[in-house]
């Protein structure tokens, strides 16, 4: 209890002693899961390297929302291990402690704070102190605001700084959710479903923003839109009934017998 | 200057607070200085129910701080309020010493007709004015604290949370009407003589506390705005609208919570401590959960998300209460959920929205 009341006013300041020395940013092995009997994750092995953009597919119901659940903590396993980087046991961790260790998530359907502008959507995000005295007494600095403002510019959100954030368009929405990954400064980007209900340009320049992102982050993105996919030009790993199913190149995948009985020749 | 930067972008609150310093100097000022015959005279009892409004709107304004920033639909904030108004009733039932009726010079009158023999060990240290109001303060802030920290922690929302807080002020009611928790029963605490030697009969006493409960609403408005204004503000309306969202981004969603529960509770208690002088009487019926109901009505009608809507609420709906009740008592109630209805049918942001939506409508 006292430990407790401690750390209530302990700083929670980010954490970032993250160690990738080994390049691999995400290991989940041998991670199931099953709710009411049904399993979600089935014994899934799966290892993220630095600097990768990685696919997931695959089916409704193959496990694609749960297993980013249990990387950003919202879901606890039954068995199997998962780790960020070589220090960080994700399943020791709460959401908030996760997201300052540098795991971002961008959810299917965008979530933005639809009170607040463009402008405070972005500064909640940033990687400071995010502790309660913290943040009451915190007055944006220089660094601080152009740092906002760099951001602002990479999602196209320059112009519309002080709208509310619900009055954007949908495709406005999901850059303002990418945009609040970047002000996390986060290590490792979740995005899921990035592209749905983009227009093709605004998926052209999605793609364009995923595609620049690689050289800072480690990003896995769930699509279900296969030409958006295809124009990624990534790794993909298909999930099926909470499994690896094949992993590789686009070609590799198409080519894969199991994916496609399962998944493309449906 | 401080001034202006807490209420930059606040045009409501800068008419409210202009409004408040004015009514604060004129109210008293007509009262003493006027005789009874001149038209402009104030008479002591509107003083003393101008008072009893300013506290209740303190307590408003505390609700619009958990519900309309942080969407904790608190029905249970009477509790608060009550306990600050017990904190304060027990300093003013040793103020009177043996002019009881029983004339014990330690004991109050009820503990006398009980025959308790001795000062129970939590009526000690109430005979001091200073000992009282940080109780006042601080008790509704150590039970704002703990049920906040189970019931955040436990991530118990929305309605389930609502309910609770309703179980926390009847229970609470409960006790309270027993005689042997030692705060007077049924009866509760009454017969107030006098505060920090001031008799509570005197004119300039009760023009002394109705400025006291204005500049208490005026401190209370800042402090709430300040926090609204704040990064911690905007994270609390981000709370509101997508809780698991920013667990996401890395803030401590239980924490900010108990943080602004606990500040509003304690706001509550200094509303409910400058309430029992003017009032003359605390008793177990502050606790009733319809009571802290209608606190949410006032905000409600008031209109949410603004902190002032919620004094225009609860002055507006407790001077309706003061004059229907005293003209067509039976109609009160029907008048008040009228009103409840009207509102959220047609003006869901409440008289705050209305005004808005005019002045920018010109």
């Amino acid at each position: 209890m006292i430990e407790k009341i401690r750390a209530f006013f302990e700083r929670e300041a980010p954490t970032r002693s993250v160690d990738l020395h080994k390049n691999v940013v995400l290991y989940l092995e041998d991670i199931s899961v099953s709710f009411d009997g049904f399993k979600a994750i089935d014994s899934l092995n799966l290892y993220v390297m630095k600097n990768e953009l990685r696919c997931i597919i695959g089916p409704n119901g193959a496990g694609k929302t749960t297993m980013m659940d249990i990387i950003t903590g919202k879901t606890r396993p039954d068995s199997g291990s998962a780790w960020l980087g070589q220090n960080f046991n994700l399943l020791l961790h709460s959401e908030d402690q996760i997201a300052r260790a540098g795991v971002g998530r961008k959810f299917q359907k965008p979530t933005v704070f639809e009170n607040l502008t463009v402008f405070e959507n972005l500064e909640l995000a940033m990687d400071t102190d995010k502790g309660v005295f913290p943040t009451l007494f915190a007055q944006l600095n220089c660094l601080e605001e152009e740092s906002i403002e760099v951001v602002m510019e990479r999602i196209n959100l320059t112009a519309l700084s002080e709208d509310f954030a619900g009055s954007l368009s949908h495709g406005q929405k999901q850059w303002l959710e990418i945009g609040m990954l970047l002000m996390q400064n986060a290590q490792l980007l979740l995005i899921d479903e990035p592209a749905a209900g983009m227009t093709h340009q605004e998926m052209d320049k999605t793609v364009e923003l995923l595609q620049n992102l690689k050289d800072k982050h480690t990003i896995i993105v769930v699509e279900h839109d296969m030409d958006f996919v295809r124009s990624l030009e990534s790794p993909i790993t298909v999930l099926h009934q909470g499994k690896v199913l094949a992993e590789g190149d686009m070609n590799k995948i198409q080519n894969d017998p199991n994916v496609v009985e399962v998944y493309l020749g449906e | 200057m401080l001034l202006l930067r807490i209420l930059r972008n606040d045009n409501g609150g800068k008419i409210f607070l202009s409004i408040l310093l004015a009514v604060t100097i004129l109210v008293p000022l007509l009262n003493l200085t006027l005789t009874a015959d001149n038209p402009f005279h104030v008479s002591s009892y509107t003083v003393t129910i101008l008072g009893k409004y300013l506290t209740y709107a303190l307590l408003a304004v505390a609700v619009d701080l958990v519900w309309g920033y942080l969407g904790i639909l608190s029905l249970g904030h009477g509790a608060f309020f009550a306990l600050g108004g017990y904190a304060m009733g027990m300093y003013l039932m040793r103020q009177i010493g043996d002019r009881g009726v029983y004339g014990d010079p330690i004991l109050p009158d009820f503990m006398v007709f009980l025959d308790w023999k001795e000062l129970p060990w939590f009526w000690y240290g109430f005979d001091q004015f200073w000992f009282a109001v940080i109780m006042a303060m601080l008790i509704p802030g150590i039970l704002a604290f703990i049920f906040g920290w189970f019931a955040f922690r436990s991530r118990v929302t929305g309605v389930y949370l609502s309910i609770m807080t309703q179980a926390m002020v009847y229970a609470l009611m409960l006790s309270f009407f027993r005689n042997e928790l030692g705060f007077g029963g049924n009866n509760g605490l009454t017969d107030f003589k006098d505060i920090l030697g001031f008799s509570l009969q005197l004119d300039s006493t009760r023009a002394g506390l109705f400025i006291a409960s204005s500049v208490a609403l005026a401190a209370g408005y800042l402090l709430s705005r300040s926090i609204t204004n704040s990064r911690l503000g905007r994270v609390a309306v981000a709370i509101r609208d997508a809780e698991d969202r920013v667990r996401f981004i890395g803030y401590r969603v239980e924490n900010v919570k108990l943080f602004i529960f606990t500040i509003s509770a304690v706001l509550a208690g200094i509303a409910g401590a400058l309430y029992v002088p003017q009032i003359g009487i605390i008793n177990p019926g502050e606790f009733s959960p319809v009571n802290s109901i209608e606190i949410v009505i006032w905000v409600a009608i008031g209109g949410r998300y603004t902190l002032y809507g919620g004094v225009i609420g609860a002055l507006l709906v407790n001077y309706s209460k003061t004059f229907l009740t005293s003209a067509m008592p039976e109609i009160w109630l029907f008048a008040l959920g009228g009103l409840f209805i009207v509102v959220t049918i047609f003006l869901p942001k409440g008289i705050a929205g209305l005004l808005s939506k005019y002045r920018s409508a010109k």
